[in-house]
């Protein structure tokens, strides 16, 4: 593959920790990866600076990031959709301005650790994607399977349009009429996806881009993350188990 | 309502002839090819509105003034498929002769931005696969290449096609 753009998208959290291990999942995955990095310009309490992006960056080709106020939605899922939709405009910017189309574009989370796998990526046609699995998470649970995208540079921007996956301009409008209570982001995503005919290249739970990937909460040992796949699965097990006794 | 206008250069007197006045934004391509027009004037869309923070409902692209004013403002009534459905205005009887979807691109539509947007992107579509060499057999302009992108685009993704009104 020539040319990987990679949207680093969401909220700031533990993108210095996450960030080695993304840059070593994708760094060899294409001639050129190109990085797209949008976040609010307030993580909890910590305000966002230009130089807590960029420094993460050195020697990796940034090529555009956004720190974007703070929205106020109802949802989460219309805060990350927002945000994704800002990554695609770069995107699309870049490749406007310089004449040329991404071969395949990620869209994931920046604190999101990633373990790279052995294996050879298929790239994704148009309308196909390759995405992760999510898994059912409870509350407060220090890591859980979260976004991760891989498509063509057209199938990103149809996803990016997501945050429209409603009505009217009041968020929550759709839910009335549908009678769905609005608490579960990951099947919105999923919906949108299918109301699209957006196609998974993805044939089993294992056929995935990465050997292990896992949002990294604040509350997250992050010494446990030189352990092994299997050890790390065993960890989320335990703690589980510890929250149900 | 806040309509946005988009025309390009194949339509160079739209000031003489549409109300400029009714719109809340216009944008302009420099392009006259379809495809780059439409790229070009979806990132602008998509910056105003994500970017610079402006309130766009409709979308109107204009390639002729034959835009029936009265039934657009009644869109409001199509809620229901609001984001997901573009419609096409045009003559009945021009459509006679040739499929109603190919008159209907290549005249005026108004959508939603989301539709705009999916068809700013429409011009990265391989048309040199197999899906859509198929796809050109449907098209009875079949060597027209924006044409086959747009309604592939279109019809792939789900957008709902409605003759206005």
């Amino acid at each position: 593959m020539k040319r990987l753009a990679v949207l680093l998208v969401g909220e700031y959290r533990t993108w210095p920790i996450a960030s080695a291990a993304i840059f070593n999942f994708f760094n060899n995955r294409a001639e050129q990866v190109d990085y797209y990095f949008v976040t609010w310009d307030k993580s909890g309490e910590q305000l966002i600076s230009d130089a807590d992006i960029t420094d993460y960056f050195q020697n990796k080709n940034l090529i555009a990031y956004k720190r974007v106020p703070v929205k106020n939605e109802n949802h989460t899922y219309y805060k990350q959709t927002y945000l994704a939709k800002v990554a695609n405009i770069l995107k699309r910017t870049a490749e406007q301005t310089q004449g040329f189309v991404y071969d395949q574009v990620v869209e994931t989370r920046p604190d999101m650790f990633l373990r790279p796998n052995e294996l050879e990526w298929k790239l994704c046609p148009d309308f196909y994607h390759r995405i992760s699995i999510v898994d059912e998470c409870y509350p407060g649970e220090p890591w859980m399977l979260d976004l991760y995208y891989r498509s063509s540079s057209l199938t990103n921007d149809i996803l990016s349009n997501r945050y429209y996956n409603r009505l009217s301009k009041f968020n929550d409008s759709m839910n009335y009429i549908s009678g769905y209570n609005f608490e579960n982001h990951h099947w919105y995503l999923a919906r949108y996806v299918m109301d699209h005919n957006l196609i998974s290249m993805c044939k089993s739970m294992t056929d995935v881009d990465y050997e292990f990937h896992t949002v990294i909460r604040p509350n997250f040992p992050t010494e446990l993350l030189s352990l092994s796949n299997k050890e790390l699965w065993q960890y989320g097990e335990d703690w589980r188990l510890k929250q149900n006794a | 309502m806040n309509i946005a206008l988009i025309v390009d250069q194949s339509f160079s007197d739209y000031r003489e002839t549409l109300p400029l006045e009714k719109f809340y934004q216009v944008f302009v391509s420099e392009h006259k090819n379809k495809s780059l027009a439409l790229m070009q004037t979806g990132l602008m869309l998509d910056q105003s509105i994500f970017i610079d923070g402006h309130n766009i409902d409709y979308v109107l692209y204009a390639t002729n003034p034959l835009i029936k004013w009265d039934e657009f403002l009644k869109l409001t009534t199509y809620q229901g498929s609001f984001y997901n459905t573009i419609w096409y205005t045009g003559d009945m009887e021009d459509m006679s002769q040739v499929s109603e979807l190919t008159n209907c691109i290549h005249g005026n539509f108004y959508c939603a931005p989301k539709v705009f947007s999916f068809l700013s992107s429409s011009y990265k579509i391989n048309l040199n696969v197999e899906p859509i060499e198929n796809f050109k057999l449907k098209c009875s302009n079949g060597d027209d290449v924006d044409f086959i992108r747009h309604r592939y685009m279109i019809e792939r993704s789900n957008i709902k096609g409605c003759h206005f009104p």
